[in-house]
């Protein structure tokens, strides 16, 4: 089910809050409604792998248990994780690699050697496996209490906000929120406000440039000999999905932060304006800041991180995480290349001091944006075949020509939308809230804040407008 | 900080409040749908049916939400405001002259053409077998060249391409085609007269030209003159009455009349004598008399259904899946078969004078090339027409004698 679905806008989302409070009498019933909400929520879409992640939930709470009560026993209890984690990362493998591992086989061997698999990706199977782990390691490591009871384990894993596309919540930081949290009608007007930022940020924007970026990728993908994609063309596609994927993926977490506020619950930010980075290392610290978090805590530090005494192992390390990072978003070559190339980036930064040597903020985030841009054209490309493509249509090498009737027509089209874009990216949205907040802003603050309830009621109101039309709606982050 | 709270506060309860109060209306006021979608849930029996279900849900979801249309018009209004012409992820571009066109992706290789071009080569030997005529008649899109203003660099569907190609590869495999593109640009009729603002769909002097280009047609290239007086194709022998702003079309359906405007209809019937019948199988519907009351339903025309009905219906219902034409006062008139879609409606009202009975089936509505066939072969006719509209040039409109 998708929160930006009329279903859950206005059938699922009512009767789960409203039954919700209707149980404050109990913390379990409450827990066991969201629960069995959040199986219902996701068994919407996939009424088969539900129970797969049923049986996810199962394995994780029963391994808890066992590395817990084997306390004493640190051999058996490594042995315990590791079986844990091998079943955990297997079932990740074989419904998302599987397919990718076979057609590479097949192809360096240039044979059918394994038959080909049709498995179905499992939505948000990325997601919860990496928070499944994160309950049996932290109980292992003793960062937190180990869960007696299946239903608090699954409501962890599979709780609906943030399900299918985040923020991974690491178990240690929610664990004491699942018995003991408060709602309150405070709690309850951030969440909405939340709610409806992150829905305006995915039906109005992130759609609207899916609109632009999905036609012009496809264009460039037909070949030049079909269609030519003008210089000019593919920046704006190439912009137009960098702007997409940011207001998708953070109107998500917008959504997933405000719902688990109006359920009591504070999870973690996940973005923090990450095209104002001033580095590729600064980048990772406000892009998907829960999946950073989690591979720093779960995998880099681990690894020994960047307290090695040999370079060469915090190369290693770095390349071992980005490697997986990029894996981890999907079985494509590109995935595992738009990994390395932010590997790259991040450890000349590092061994050059980029930090130290530059002090231009402007340029530092023109950098920044470049470079991540371009990757997120690797990120996009069907193939690495199409990834080659699109780089030549954007440089101009591919005969392509720098501009048409049909740029000028799309740029005119999208001109407002891409400038609100842009401009929403910046922190400019926060500096503004600030300067209310502290009152700088005077008689105009206050007439704004007048003004606040009903643009948020016009914001849902639109969304809700753009809902009816259909079109584009798919999240991108459900396909991790 | 307390302003901060308490304006989050008013979001927060008329937020809830609107939510739940919307929710519980529109579960009221949608509770037949909700009963029926529970019923078919009872009878669900695989997991590719329930995911059926849930998609019906969803989609009901939508269709049955209070407002529908006000959201519809709110949505048009915004893109209006910002000046948009493309609507809707590229469905429609606004051009210039206010006409919704079919927005673009790219058309893709005409390979298949060829197939199809194949399958009419076969119906056109069956049907010259019996001693019969086929006549393909391919009606236009908007799109016509030097008639249409709009910007041919603004991303467009159009199928000119793949017309102009189908068109010569009926002519290489022997088979009479109409280009009707001709016909409509010849006409001196301008776009706004030929084709409505907010449909895909032609007006009926359009289809009334195409009938006086079909006329032409046979007589020159069968020697064969279905009106001798040239009475039934002149135009005097019409009467017309236009209804101003009464028609939303599909395209506005989707866009809003804010967005899109509303089109005039002119409704165009005989002043001579008529008597038909219009047996309209796929509904058992029979309808008897003169044209005004066999062939004319003015009752869609009703402005409470603008967003509900399509104007269209007012010739023969648009499109049903088989009907039939009986004309009482020319019994030794032309027979007509028809393979066709809803363009073809106005044609055959204004064909049915001239003819003692039009037998019409709906080209993509079949469940089987078996179906076609069957229709294809049965009872006895003189000319059979297969009329195509250029967006419809796919293998779903080609489902008949596809073995050689």
């Amino acid at each position: 089910m998708l929160f930006s679905s009329m279903v859950f806008l206005f059938f699922f989302f009512p009767v789960v809050f409203g039954g919700y409070y209707l149980l404050s009498f109990s913390r379990p019933a409450q827990n066991l409604w969201l629960f069995a909400g959040s199986i219902l929520f996701y068994a919407w879409g996939e009424p088969v792998y539900v129970l797969l992640m049923l049986a996810s939930i199962l394995i994780n709470w029963g391994a808890g248990l066992m590395v817990n009560s084997l306390q004493d026993r640190g051999r058996l209890k490594k042995a315990v994780l590791a079986a844990t984690c091998i079943v955990d990362l297997g079932a990740l493998f074989v419904f998302k690699y599987t397919g990718f591992f076979i057609r590479n086989v097949n192809s360096i061997a240039k044979a059918d050697l394994l038959p080909a698999a049709a498995l179905a990706l499992p939505i948000g199977i990325s997601f919860y496996t990496f928070q499944a782990l994160s309950y049996v390691i932290d109980v292992y490591r003793g960062n937190t209490r180990v869960e007696k009871n299946p239903v608090y384990v699954g409501l962890y894993i599979s709780f609906f906000p943030q399900l299918i596309a985040g923020p991974i919540v690491r178990y240690n930081s929610i664990a004491e929120q699942m018995r003991d949290r408060r709602s309150s009608w405070r709690k309850i007007s951030v969440g909405v406000c939340r709610f409806i930022t992150g829905l305006g940020k995915k039906i109005l924007l992130a759609n609207s440039f899916a609109a632009l970026a999905d036609q012009i990728f496809s264009w460039s993908q037909l070949g030049a000999d079909k269609f030519s994609v003008p210089v000019v063309m593919a920046w704006m596609g190439a912009i137009a999905y960098t702007l997409q994927i940011y207001f998708d993926f953070s109107g998500y977490s917008d959504m997933a932060i405000g719902l688990g506020l109006m359920f009591g619950f504070k999870f973690e930010e996940n973005f923090n304006y990450p095209y104002a980075a001033v580095s590729m290392v600064d980048f990772w610290k406000r892009w998907h800041i829960s999946l950073t978090g989690w591979f720093r805590e779960y995998v880099y530090f681990p690894l020994g991180g960047s307290r090695v005494e040999n370079k060469d192992r915090m190369i290693r390390n770095l390349f071992l995480v980005w490697l997986l990072t990029g894996i981890w978003h999907g079985a494509e070559w590109t995935f595992l290349f738009w990994g390395l190339w932010h590997f790259l980036f991040q450890t000349a930064e590092r061994f050059f001091g980029y930090a130290e040597n530059n002090r231009h903020k402007g340029w530092m985030r023109l950098y920044t944006l470049l470079v991540v841009t371009l990757g997120w054209v690797l990120f996009r490309a069907k193939d690495l075949y199409q990834a080659g493509v699109y780089f030549s249509n954007l440089f101009g090498m591919n005969q392509n020509g720098f501009c048409d009737g049909m740029t000028l027509f799309l740029l005119r089209e999208y001109a407002l939308m891409l400038f609100l874009g842009i401009l929403l990216c910046l922190p400019l949205a926060r500096t503004f809230n600030d300067a209310l907040v502290q009152g700088k802003l005077g008689l105009v603050g206050k007439g704004l804040n007048v003004l606040y309830p009903a643009a948020m009621a016009g914001l849902f109101i639109l969304c809700v407008s753009y809902l009816v039309r259909g079109g584009y709606n798919p999240f991108i982050y459900f396909n991790f | 900080m307390k302003a901060f709270f308490i304006k989050k506060y008013i979001v927060g309860a008329v937020f809830i409040i609107s939510l739940l109060l919307f929710s519980f209306i529109n579960a009221f006021c949608g509770r037949e749908a909700l009963e029926e979608l529970a019923q078919k849930l009872q009878q669900v029996g695989s997991v590719g049916e329930l995911k059926a279900w849930t998609e019906e849900a969803e989609a009901k979801a939508g269709e049955e939400l209070q407002g529908r249309m006000l959201f519809i018009e709110t949505y048009g209004y915004l893109q209006k405001m910002m000046g948009k012409r493309e609507f809707n992820n590229f469905a429609f571009i606004k051009g210039d002259d206010g006409m919704l066109y079919y927005g673009s992706m790219f058309q893709g290789p005409t390979d298949d053409l060829e197939e199809y071009a194949k399958r009419v080569r076969r119906l056109n030997d069956y049907v010259e077998s019996r001693g019969a005529r086929l006549i393909v008649v391919l009606p236009p899109s908007k799109i016509l060249s030097g008639i249409t203003e709009v910007d041919l660099s603004w991303p467009l569907n159009d199928p000119n391409y793949r017309l102009d190609k189908f068109l010569t590869l009926l002519q290489q495999n022997g088979v009479t085609a109409m280009d009707l593109r001709i016909d409509l640009r010849n006409s001196g009729l301008s776009l706004e007269e030929m084709f409505l603002k907010t449909d895909h769909h032609w007006t009926p002097r359009a289809g009334f030209v195409a009938v006086q280009g079909l006329v032409e047609l046979v007589r020159e290239r069968y020697q064969d003159d279905w009106d001798p007086e040239g009475f039934y194709c002149s135009l005097d022998n019409y009467d017309s009455r236009t209804y101003e702003k009464c028609m939303l079309g599909s395209a506005g359906r989707n866009t809003g009349a804010v967005y899109s405007g509303l089109d005039d209809y002119t409704v165009l019937w005989p002043v001579f004598e008529t008597e038909f019948t219009w047996e309209d199988y796929e509904h058992k519907d029979i309808r008897e008399g003169q044209f005004s009351v066999s062939l004319l339903d003015v009752s869609c025309l009703d402005a409470d259904t603008l967003y509900e009905n399509s104007i269209n219906r007012i010739y023969i219902d648009e499109i049903v899946d088989k009907d039939r034409i009986t004309n009482h006062k020319n019994p030794d008139g032309v027979r007509i078969k028809a393979l066709r879609d809803s363009y073809f409606s106005p044609m055959a009202c204004f064909l049915a004078p001239m003819c003692s009975k039009i037998d019409m089936m709906w080209g993509r509505g079949g469940d089987s090339p078996e179906e076609y066939e069957e229709f294809i072969k049965e009872g006895d006719y003189d000319y059979f027409i297969l009329e195509v509209y250029p967006y419809n040039l796919d293998d779903k409109s080609f489902q008949f004698f596809l073995e050689p």
